[in-house]
């Protein structure tokens, strides 16, 4: 389980999370809806670390961590972020790959041979060597959950998921999410696509602006 | 015919240290001027040291002064002024420390441009696979910076085969020297026109090169 508790952050004097809590329990997905300006985005980039937070507490299993720390993050927490954040100069084995043998420190073979696993999971095999400009928004979409999954992650955040994706895609990205519901992996969403939020949530968080 | 084949050997040593003083320049220059523009857009080179400058302002400084100045007047400054303060360089090497440092700081100016037109969610996915900045910088943003720099690096690149020129005012015979002292001796302009081949020939050597290397880089966008 997961346990993000009394969270607030604030910019330049305005609050823009003010003691905000959440709890996932394993194999869960939970969806955070709310419209713009809301702190959707802020609040997930607390929980991962690309921020941090002013004030409040992260638990993973009972146990403390804090996300901006390199070493409590690593296989910890993953970001399928809205732009997708693939690298443009990397095929789409070698995106897959580099965090694993870099970070995880796993041979080139065992890289691949983990690569391959999810890359078939998500039905993106024969697209190994392509770029990722080669790739329609989809294929970017389900190439970066499995970057992420790469790095055997145990909560999964997205940010937007379905913002670049036509219903039929957003669907299909909603199947993938249900079908990582395993190995205690956590999954939080942000989205302001409440359809989408329906098919995936377990449970729905919505957040406001603060005034 | 014969007067060509003649004056051969004495353009082709003076290109020989055109090309020495164009190949050293660039592998010490380019790896500077990528340090100094990590400089220029790190957010740790802002720190003040004794409270008076950061090292941010320190390369700023360093690359107002090189760009600032005239490439000759430092070549003279490096050999002629130098050694005043008790810094004496033989006439090469001193060549070579003034092109390094102009040119480094040329290069350090396109770098910027480039590190500054790389997206920071590159930077976050990065980060966020547990990438250190290290990491980051070789393998995810330096390949992007130098697809977007190459243009504008392949203009350094010509100016320097030409600008290499220069040494001739610290006393090295360069290409252009040679054809010079032909010329001066033979009264002819047929020396000066074999040096605008060898220019000509050297600068296309350099193109193809820069193409070869875009197209490389073309296989990604």
């Amino acid at each position: 389980m997961f346990r993000a508790i009394n969270i607030s952050k604030k910019f330049n004097d305005k609050q823009i999370i003010g003691n905000f809590s959440l709890e996932v329990p394993n194999n869960k997905i939970l969806c955070i809806v709310g419209p713009s300006g809301a702190g959707k985005s802020t609040l997930l980039r607390c929980l991962t670390g690309l921020e941090s937070a002013d004030s409040g507490e992260f638990y993973l299993n009972n146990n403390k961590f804090n996300p901006t720390n390199a070493n409590d993050k690593k296989s910890t927490i993953g970001l399928v972020s809205q732009d997708f954040g693939l690298f443009p100069n990397l095929t789409v084995m070698e995106n897959v790959i580099l965090a694993p043998q870099l970070v995880l420190k796993l041979s080139k073979e065992e890289a691949i041979k983990k690569a391959k696993k999810l890359i078939r999971t998500l039905n993106l095999s024969g697209k190994e060597k392509l770029y990722p400009y080669q790739l329609s928004g989809g294929q970017k979409q389900r190439v970066a959950i499995v970057r992420t999954l790469a790095m055997s992650p145990k909560i999964i955040c997205y940010d937007e998921p379905t913002s670049a994706l036509d219903p039929k895609l957003s669907e299909e990205v909603g199947k993938i999410l249900n079908q990582l519901k395993s190995n205690n992996i956590m999954q939080i969403v942000v989205t302001h696509d409440m359809d989408f939020a329906k098919q995936v949530a377990d449970d729905i968080i919505t957040v406001k602006p603060l005034p | 015919m014969d007067y060509i084949i003649n004056i051969m050997p004495s353009l082709l040593s003076g290109a020989l240290i055109t090309l020495k003083v164009f190949f050293w320049t660039l592998i010490i220059s380019i790896p500077l001027g990528i340090i100094l523009s990590l400089g220029l857009t790190s957010k740790f080179t802002n720190k003040k040291m004794l409270k008076i400058f950061s090292i941010k302002q320190l390369i700023e400084f360093y690359i107002w002064l090189m760009r600032g100045t005239p490439l000759l007047l430092q070549l003279i400054f490096v050999f002629y002024g130098l050694p005043i303060i008790g810094i004496v360089f033989q006439r090469y090497d001193a060549a070579l420390v003034a092109f390094s440092l102009n040119y480094a700081a040329y290069f350090a100016e396109i770098f910027r441009g480039g590190f500054q037109s790389i997206p920071k969610s590159q930077y976050e996915s990065a980060s966020m696979l547990g990438l250190n900045s290290w990491q980051t910088t070789r393998k995810v943003i330096i390949p992007q910076v130098l697809k977007i720099v190459i243009p504008s690096i392949g203009n350094e690149v010509i100016n320097l085969v030409k600008d290499s020129s220069l040494v001739y005012v610290i006393g090295i015979g360069d290409l252009l020297q040679a054809g010079n002292i032909a010329t001066a001796r033979d009264v002819t302009l047929l020396p000066l026109i074999l040096v605008a081949l060898i220019y000509l020939l050297l600068t296309a050597l350099c193109t193809v090169v820069l193409r070869r290397i875009e197209k490389y880089y073309s296989s990604w966008r």
